[in-house]
C-alpha cells in the first residue's frame, strides 16, 4: 500500500510499482530501466549491483 | 564495513555513498578511482545507472509512503528509520587532523580561558548544544517525547552533560538526570547549569539507592577527558546500572583513561561519542575503539592560532559544520 491508490489491473504488482502505476508510461520505462541495469548484460557482477543498491538505500535510510 | 569488501567493491560503494549524499562534491578524481581499479568506461557508466536508479526509487517509495508487502514480519514493516542516520554530518579523514595528548588538550583549554577570552561556560554551552544535535538523529530525528537519561559528573564534562539536557528537555524530550555526586558537590559553573536546568523542572538528582529508569538514549557525561584511575563510587554504580540503550558518550566514554589510553572497569560502553575541539589520541587506541563506537567532532571555537602555539598544524575541520564525523581509514 501507499498513499496514493493503485491503477485498476495493477493490484498484483508490488507496492513500490503499484504507487505509480497511475501513470502507467512511467511504470513500464521504469520497469525497462530497472530489469535493463539490473538484469542486463554489464561487466559489474549481479552481486556488485546489488551491493551498490544496498549501499544507496541503507544512505538513503529508505524504509521499503 | 567497507573494511570486509574486496577493493573493488569498496571502492564502488564509496562511489556510491558520496554520489548519493553530495552529488554536488562529486569530480574527476572520483571516476578516476574507479578506475584504478580496473573498472572500464562502460562498468563506471552502469554503477553510475544503478546510483541513480535506486536514489530515484527510494524517492517513489518515500515520497508516495510506499509501504512494505504484509509477507514480511510486522516488526520490519512498522519501522520507519534504520541505523542512526549518521551521514547527517560531513565527515572528515582522521589522518587529516592532529590528535592531541591530554597535556595538550589541558594547555588549550587554558589558552582559550586565559588568552582568549572564552569562558569555561561558553565552552560548555558549545559542548552541551552540540551533544543535543547530535542526541537527536540518534533519537530517530525528533526529541520530541523521546526519553533521554543524562549521567553528570560534578566538573566540566558533566556540565556539558546538563547544558545538553537543558537543550534536549526544552526539545520536548523527557529528561531525567543523575548525579555521581551530591549537588552541593558540583563545581561552581557547572552548579549554574544544573540550576538553570532546575528552573525549567529537570531535576539533576543524586540518588544512589534507586534504580535507573529505561530509556532511548543514554548521555554520559560523568568524567570527562582529564580522568585517572577506575571510576569509583556512585560513578561506578551509575555505569552498572546503566539501562540497555544506545550511550551518547561526551568527550570519551567514562572510563576510559586517555592520559594513559587505559580502559579500566567499569567503563562505558558508547555507540556514539562526540569529543571536543580535536580528538584525543588514546580514543583510537586499541581497547578504545570498541568502547568509543563513532566518533564525531564539535567546534568549541578554538582558533588556529591556539594549535600553533602547542606547534601543531591545524585547519579546521569545520567549515562545512560545526559538527563533523572523524571518519578512520
Amino acid at each position: 500500500m501507499s498513499w496514493i491508490k493503485r491503477a485498476t489491473g495493477a493490484e498484483s504488482l508490488p507496492n513500490i510499482l503499484a504507487s505509480h502505476s497511475l501513470n502507467a508510461e512511467a511504470l513500464d520505462a521504469h520497469l525497462r530501466l530497472y530489469r535493463t541495469i539490473m538484469f542486463g548484460d554489464s561487466p559489474l557482477t549481479r552481486s556488485e549491483r546489488e551491493a551498490i543498491a544496498v549501499a544507496v538505500s541503507a544512505v538513503n535510510d529508505c524504509h521499503y | 564495513m567497507l573494511d570486509s569488501l574486496t577493493p573493488r567493491l569498496a571502492a564502488l560503494c564509496r562511489y556510491a555513498r558520496k554520489l548519493t549524499l553530495t552529488p554536488w562534491a562529486m569530480e574527476a578524481a572520483d571516476v578516476e578511482r574507479l578506475r584504478a581499479h580496473g573498472l572500464d568506461d562502460r562498468a563506471i557508466v552502469d554503477a553510475n545507472q544503478v546510483v541513480s536508479y535506486f536514489n530515484y526509487v527510494n524517492r517513489v517509495a518515500d515520497g508516495l509512503g510506499v509501504e512494505l508487502e504484509p509477507t514480511w514480519p510486522q516488526g520490519l514493516r512498522e519501522r520507519r528509520t534504520y541505523g542512526a542516520r549518521r551521514l547527517e554530518f560531513p565527515s572528515v579523514a582522521a589522518d587529516t587532523l592532529p590528535w592531541l595528548s591530554v597535556a595538550q588538550m589541558r594547555e588549550v583549554d587554558r589558552l582559550m580561558i586565559e588568552e582568549f577570552g572564552i569562558a569555561l561556560e561558553q565552552m560548555m554551552e558549545n559542548a552541551g548544544r552540540s551533544l543535543a544535535v547530535l542526541a537527536r538523529p540518534l533519537l530517530g530525528g525528533d526529541a520530541r517525547g523521546r526519553r533521554v537519561l543524562v549521567i553528570a559528573g560534578g566538573g566540566g564534562n558533566g556540565g556539558g552533560g546538563l547544558a545538553a539536557a537543558r537543550h534536549l528537555a526544552v526539545a520536548g524530550a523527557e529528561v531525567e538526570v543523575r548525579l555521581n555526586g551530591p549537588p552541593e558537590r558540583l563545581d561552581p559553573v557547572p552548579k549554574r547549569q544544573q540550576t538553570s536546568l532546575g528552573a525549567i523542572g529537570v531535576a539533576a538528582r543524586f540518588r544512589p539507592d534507586e534504580p535507573l529508569p529505561d530509556t532511548s538514549l543514554v548521555i554520559d557525561a560523568a568524567l570527562g577527558y582529564g580522568q585517572r584511575g577506575a571510576p569509583s563510587g556512585e560513578t561506578a554504580h551509575l555505569i552498572r546500572a546503566l539501562p540497555n540503550a544506545p550511550v551518547l558518550a561526551l568527550d570519551v566514554p567514562t572510563g576510559l583513561e586517555l592520559e594513559t589510553a587505559t580502559l579500566r572497569e567499569p567503563h562505558v560502553r558508547a555507540q556514539t561519542t562526540l569529543t571536543l575541539a580535536l580528538p584525543k589520541q588514546a580514543l583510537r587506541a586499541g581497547d578504545a575503539k570498541d568502547v568509543v563506537g563513532d566518533l564525531y567532532l564539535a567546534d568549541i571555537s578554538v582558533p588556529a592560532t591556539v594549535y600553533q602555539r602547542l606547534g601543531l598544524e591545524y585547519e579546521s575541520p569545520f567549515g562545512c559544520s560545526p559538527i563533523v564525523r572523524i571518519e578512520m581509514a
